[in-house]
């Protein structure tokens, strides 16, 4: 049963972890936009 | 592809209340199956609303002259129908189908994050009633076209900031959804579900979410600086200040464009799981589908100035994107193939979905010759900005995206209810769609080579007819759908008990549950051979 817990929260854990990779390179590429903007004006 | 198992779906809901009762249920649930109702049903209603729009200007464009909206009302039925039929009914639709059927297709309990799906789905609404309020405002919504070009959108009323933080949720919405749907594909199958068991519409899916997260922040991007523009002084779309409005269209493309594939290729994915149950023979090519429908998104990224040839670029550049957009149709023909191979010397029968997802192969390449027209530079000078290209763009996403949902509702209903929707009704909702929906876009193309402008009111006597054909067709269509909504509440309430495996020859672990799906599923994991 604890390792069958253990496990649920390491799964959690990977889940949150990739879940906030792929925001932060979501967020990058909001960023990525006005870096563009701004070398054209 | 196998979805074989071992499974005993009465593990599963054996030790576990169902949904709370009332209300509360639907505002707090992290079910992923209550989400996937919920985006649906929100979709169906979205899909109306844009359909009363796009009546309006079926009404007005009857014939010429100006009959029932000034031009500026016009514009705004234009404009509010693209953005609530592309991010209020054909995405919320395929996200719909994602909750429910993900998790069942790759025997994970739930989504990997329940708690963020349930606000990925409650910014819906607010993002909607922001945009759909500014109706009542001073200067009515924004008229400017769905692609929202400067300086034009700048020279709105108030609704400019209204819209582009609706935007924003709507954005926000969809990229915590793709998260989730990445992370519950790549972390929580079932063991021995390798990448490549998965079934094609998961595929389709998970493709399609690494579309949102790269192209919805773009588009994030470009609103934002067109706020800052309008209010905070800033000249990015401005040529006046130093800027360049061109590059608005660039990075409004460089979205719109894989934009255009994250609303069809989950509709491929319903398509590639139909057509196989009712051949009763596997996919043709499941690993040449998985390549395809890499090909197509790495594609969708290099093929966006298509949209924009008129606005003068260099030779080389135009060269560029014509020859990538024409590169699309070489995966495309690839699962059009296979789609055909399926079906060929299959044990076919024709029920509901399958004869969507057939009209959907024919149709949809209609829509994709009509592109591959679109994409030669020297004809699309001519085409560019005529009817040729709403009928173009209507085959892709009506008869494209939205038939393909339409075969998953059909083929999945009895899964979700435990009921058969009633046959009957259901061919007759295919044959009056498929009729009228022609009689409404095929003419268009007609008025678009005679040059038929886009996005006007009024129009020449010569367009008349043609017109009035596709006014009568698209009133048509869209009473049909009135029909849609009844078999499906008829179904919700009754109907004769479907069976676990509901079609003869349905294949993968959704049809391994009881029908209908219980509360809780796969809370152990299924073992996939």
């Amino acid at each position: 049963m604890g390792e069958d817990r253990g496990e649920a929260e390491r799964k959690r854990r990977s889940n949150v972890r990739l879940a906030l990779v792929i925001g932060i390179v979501a967020v990058g590429f909001y960023g990525l936009m006005f870096v563009t903007g701004w070398l054209r004006w | 592809m196998s979805a074989a198992t071992t499974h005993d779906a009465h593990h599963d809901d054996h030790h576990h209340h169902g949904p709370d009762p009332g209300v509360l249920r639907w505002v707090f649930t992290t079910n992923h199956k209550d989400i996937g109702t919920l985006y649906l049903v929100f979709s169906f209603l979205m899909l109306l609303l844009g359909g009363v729009l796009a009546l309006g200007i079926r009404a007005e464009l009857w014939s010429p002259g100006l009959q029932f909206v000034d031009p500026d009302f016009f514009n705004q039925l234009t404009t509010m129908h693209a953005l609530i039929m592309v991010f209020g009914a054909i995405m919320p639709a395929t996200v719909g189908f994602a909750n429910w059927m993900i998790p069942m297709m790759i025997g994970a309990p739930d989504m990997a994050l329940p708690r963020m799906n349930n606000w990925s789905f409650w910014l819906l609404p607010f993002a909607f009633a922001l945009l759909l309020a500014t109706f009542f405002m001073e200067g009515g919504a924004p008229a400017a076209g769905w692609t929202l070009y400067p300086p034009l959108v700048l020279q709105g009323g108030a609704n400019l900031p209204f819209a582009i933080f609706a935007i924003h949720l709507m954005g926000i919405s969809s990229v915590m959804g793709s998260i989730n749907i990445i992370v519950t594909i790549l972390n929580m199958r079932a063991p021995g579900m390798t990448l490549l068991k998965m079934p094609l519409f998961v595929w389709t899916w998970l493709i399609t979410a690494f579309l949102l997260v790269a192209a919805m922040p773009v588009f994030a991007g470009a609103v934002t600086m067109l706020l800052t523009d309008k209010f905070f002084g800033t000249s990015f779309f401005s040529a006046a200040g130093g800027g360049d409005p061109v590059l608005f269209q660039h990075i409004f493309w460089f979205f719109g464009h894989p934009e255009v594939y994250i609303m069809i290729l989950p509709s491929f994915g319903i398509v590639s799981q139909v057509l196989p149950t009712f051949s009763r023979k596997p996919l043709f090519g499941y690993e040449s589908m998985v390549y395809a429908t890499a090909s197509i998104a790495f594609l969708s990224f290099i093929v966006w100035a298509h949209h924009m040839f008129t606005v003068g670029m260099p030779l080389a550049g135009e060269l560029f994107f014509m020859y990538t957009t024409m590169l699309i149709a070489v995966p495309t023909g690839v699962k059009v193939f296979n789609w055909a191979a399926t079906m060929w010397r299959g044990s076919l029968t024709f029920e509901t979905p399958m004869l969507y997802a057939i009209a959907f192969v024919i149709l949809f390449t209609i829509g994709g010759f009509s592109g591959l027209m679109l994409a030669i530079v020297p004809s699309d000078f001519q085409y560019h900005d005529t009817y040729f290209v709403v009928a173009h763009f209507h085959y892709v996403l009506v008869t494209g995206a939205l038939f393909g949902i339409f075969a998953g509702v059909f083929y999945w209903l009895p899964k979700w209810t435990g009921n058969m929707y009633d046959e009957r009704l259901g061919k007759w909702h295919f044959w009056l769609s498929t009729i009228f929906v022609n009689i409404l876009f095929f003419p268009q193309h007609f008025l678009g080579l005679a040059g038929m402008p886009r996005r006007i009111p009024d129009y020449a006597v010569q367009f008349a007819d043609w017109n009035m054909v596709s006014s009568i067709g698209g009133f048509g269509f869209g009473l049909t759908q009135l029909l849609f909504a009844w078999i499906v509440l008829k179904c919700c309430r009754g109907g004769k008990q479907a069976t676990s495996e509901v079609w003869d020859g349905s294949d993968g672990l959704e049809w391994t549950l009881p029908s209908p799906a219980p509360y809780h599923t796969f809370e152990t994991p299924p073992a996939v051979r």
